[in-house]
């Protein structure tokens, strides 16, 4: 079923319950909290955690299409692996905001004019990509796609 | 006395009023969770590994049952750094923190900042506190009898009563009807899952502080009336919760409330050791473990794709739309609808089929017990599969979404302080890998479900003639015990998602004043055979029609004049752009309230 374009469907405010906002810096920044930065590392098996510091390695380019408010290219979740650093090219025949959660990215793509953003990917997890935010105002916090950071 | 009686019974009943119109929640009370599914391999593992070890432990057969003494005989209060934790004066400052903890969320609620992140009360209440404490009495001892703020501070109060007036006692010393067994506890404990698991403005600091006084009031209005230790152990909820948790510890609970004063014991004893009961449970204490199993299952299952696919099958099955049309009418929300619905069929729907396993467990051995007894006696075998999942669920949420308690410790209010220095910390969402936590998972849910099994194969050798009769009354209760620690391993992996992205039930409506000779229009691309249902109401006759273009010229498949109320459905032949069309041919203004569904 194609959901007209021209419909605007207004959803309730975002009320910030995806919740990890300030996620830029993975590692602690004060002394008090890196003690329990160190304590939760020394305590769990160090095989079993990823470093924070993601790996070097060539940039792969992952292009994200937007088609009437859904992500109609990949057809899946993106899937990708600790440690890989991935640019997401973004392309949308409306303006839109994005946000990718967790990595708490954010990025305004305008209509068919690719926007990227670049993922290092320290932390494994399913993240969503919301919008915050389409061109006539409309608003939802329906997940357009998925990013999936697997471990190696 | 009257007053505060109408205050407690008014005040629940004006917030229900509230919450009821409250939007849905996607996920869990607060907070996301980033887990990737567990992996299919991990998943086959885990139930092989399950299966095949329920019948190793049966293959070792018991001949006799355990000592009835689970203790190993260590009175922790004998040893230094626990007998120094356990000391009356080192207690009175854990009960003092925790009164003061109440009442600092309960400040931080009402009067800190409304931003979920910014203030410490949600994130106390649902991470540290609901998430944190079940871990701790799971894993370590039922820590609540002793830090819950309801008891000491009515403890408290009792004790000034004492001291003060010749009273002797605080409560109005009303007996408990025995046949209200433990109904008020499932009663509030069902209305605090639907709060958690439904109710998006849970994690509102302002609604939660209004809950959290709602339930105090309730609290201490039961304890006024039947007493503290009644109510404690018939009304107050999350002392039946930890209890049933604390089971499972290694620690025993203490034999009398240190605040009562006088030396307490702690012992030790095995993992599990406590759900080997004694006496069959009554049926509303048996109705309360098995709500609490449902409403954990439940939020797992809220964030799988297949409740999600099922609530757009509900949806879009026409045989539902005049109810979904008159639910949403009635202004109610439909997801939180199908939710409450569905979370309230969970507990009959776990009950239903324990009590018929029940059966088959009296059945297969022939036993003389009857079947309620044999239900009472075998439920607390499922917790430690409870546990086990939950503790597989909520690990990396714990660990991540708990790391937001560094910097609102510093700033509990929201409002800029440093009391720390931490109020700048940026929480690290890498802080434990996917592959720690599929492990973690994988094996305490098989750790579980071998402890489930053991602890029924204990209480069998107690309970029945003998053990080849016990023996044989195991092979239903493993069934079911390997069919609940699939359904919790399927639960992990599934993909989260958010909430179901129900096309269907966004219904574009409106009311719209039109100016004599003013139209509205609503268009949207449709494929064919596709349905669109429409209703309208108008205070004067306006015309209506469904039109399309066809080059230069417009077609109608659906045209009405002069119409005040109507509605109708339309499916569409081929796929094109339709447009709905409202035109006001009256000399005066009119007021259209219109609705489509099935966009």
């Amino acid at each position: 079923m194609l959901r007209s374009k021209q419909i605007v469907i207004r959803t309730g405010d975002y009320r910030g319950r995806d919740i990890f906002t300030g996620v830029k810096r993975p590692m602690c920044t004060y002394r008090r909290t890196c003690f329990f930065w160190f304590a939760t590392r020394l305590l769990l098996p160090a095989t079993l955690i990823r470093s924070a510091v993601a790996q070097e390695s060539s940039k792969r380019v992952i292009e994200v299409r937007i088609e009437n408010r859904k992500v109609v290219a990949p057809n899946e979740a993106i899937r990708i692996t600790l440690g890989a650093v991935i640019e997401l090219r973004w392309t949308s025949d409306e303006a839109v905001k994005l946000h990718l959660h967790g990595y708490d990215i954010e990025l305004h793509v305008r209509p068919d004019e690719p926007a990227a953003m670049v993922v290092e990917a320290y932390a494994t997890g399913r993240f969503p990509v919301t919008s915050h935010g389409w061109e006539d105002g409309g608003h939802g916090h329906d997940a357009l796609t998925y990013l999936e950071v697997y471990p190696d | 006395m009257r007053n505060l009686l109408r205050l407690a019974l008014a005040l629940p009943i004006a917030t229900l009023a509230v919450l009821l119109n409250a939007a849905p929640a996607q996920a869990h009370a607060f907070g996301a969770r980033y887990d990737l599914p567990l992996p299919l391999d991990l998943y086959l593992a885990g139930a092989g590994a399950a299966v095949a070890l329920s019948f190793v432990i049966l293959a070792l057969v018991f001949r006799s049952p355990p000592s009835r003494d689970w203790r190993l005989g260590i009175d922790l209060l004998r040893f230094r750094p626990s007998g120094v934790l356990l000391e009356p004066a080192v207690i009175a400052i854990f009960q003092t923190i925790s009164v003061g903890f109440l009442l600092l969320v309960l400040a931080a609620g009402f009067f800190g900042a409304q931003d979920t992140l910014k203030n410490i009360a949600p994130t106390f209440i649902w991470v540290i506190w609901w998430i944190g404490l079940a871990y701790v009495a799971a894993l370590a001892g039922n820590v609540w009898p002793v830090i819950n703020p309801w008891s000491i501070v009515f403890a408290g109060l009792e004790k000034a009563v004492r001291l003060l007036t010749a009273r002797d006692r605080l409560d109005l010393g009303l007996s408990y009807p025995s046949w209200l067994g433990v109904w008020p506890a499932v009663a509030l404990f069902g209305l605090f899952a639907w709060f958690e698991l439904i109710i998006e403005t849970s994690n509102v600091p302002n609604t939660l502080a209004m809950a959290i006084l709602i339930y105090s009031g309730i609290t201490w209005l039961g304890m006024a009336s039947f007493g503290r230790e009644v109510w404690l152990a018939h009304g107050e909820a999350f002392s039946l919760v930890f209890a049933i948790l604390g089971r499972f510890a290694p620690i025993d609970r203490p034999e009398r409330d240190p605040s009562d004063g006088g030396p307490s014991h702690w012992y030790l004893r095995p993992y599990a050791g406590g759900l080997i009961t004694e006496k069959p449970f009554r049926l509303s204490m048996m109705v309360f473990v098995l709500l609490m199993l449902s409403t954990v299952a439940f939020d797992g299952f809220k964030e799988t794709p297949l409740h999600a696919s099922l609530l757009e099958w509900i949806a879009s099955e026409p045989l539902f739309y005049p109810i979904l049309l008159k639910l949403h009418e009635l202004g109610f929300d439909l997801i939180a609808t199908f939710d409450t619905v569905m979370l309230a069929l969970s507990p009959i729907l776990f009950l239903l089929i324990y009590l018929g396993f029940s059966w088959l467990a009296k059945e297969v051995p022939d036993s003389k017990l009857p079947v309620t007894e044999i239900a009472g006696l075998f439920v607390l075998s499922l917790v430690p599969i409870a546990i086990a999942y939950h503790l597989a669920h909520y690990l990396s949420y714990l660990l991540i979404a708990g790391q937001l308690i560094i910097p609102l410790a510093s700033d509990p209010f929201g409002i800029g302080w440093d009391l720390f220095g931490t109020a700048g910390y940026s929480i690290d969402i890498g802080i434990i890998g996917a592959k720690f936590m599929w492990y973690t998972a994988v094996i305490a849910i098989v750790v579980g479900h071998v402890f489930a099994v053991g602890v029924a194969h204990f209480i069998a050798l107690r309970v029945f003639e003998s053990p080849s009769a016990a023996l044989r009354s195991q092979y239903p209760f493993l069934i079911l015990m390997v069919a609940y620690t699939m359904v919790s391993l399927w639960i992990l992996s599934q993909p989260i998602v958010g909430g179901p992205n129900l096309g269907s039930l966004r219904t574009p409506s409106d009311t719209v004043i039109l100016a004599p000779y003013e139209f509205q229009e609503l268009c949207f691309e449709i494929t064919a055979q596709d349905e669109v249902q429409y209703d309208f109401r108008s205070d004067q006759p306006i015309e209506f029609d469904i039109h399309y273009h066809d080059g230069l010229r417009i077609q109608f498949p659906v045209k009405l004049t002069g119409v005040s109320a109507h509605s109708g459905r339309f499916v569409s032949e081929e796929a094109k752009s339709y447009c709905l069309m409202w035109l006001n041919k009256n000399l005066a203004e009119t007021s259209l309230t219109y609705r489509v569904t099935g966009l």
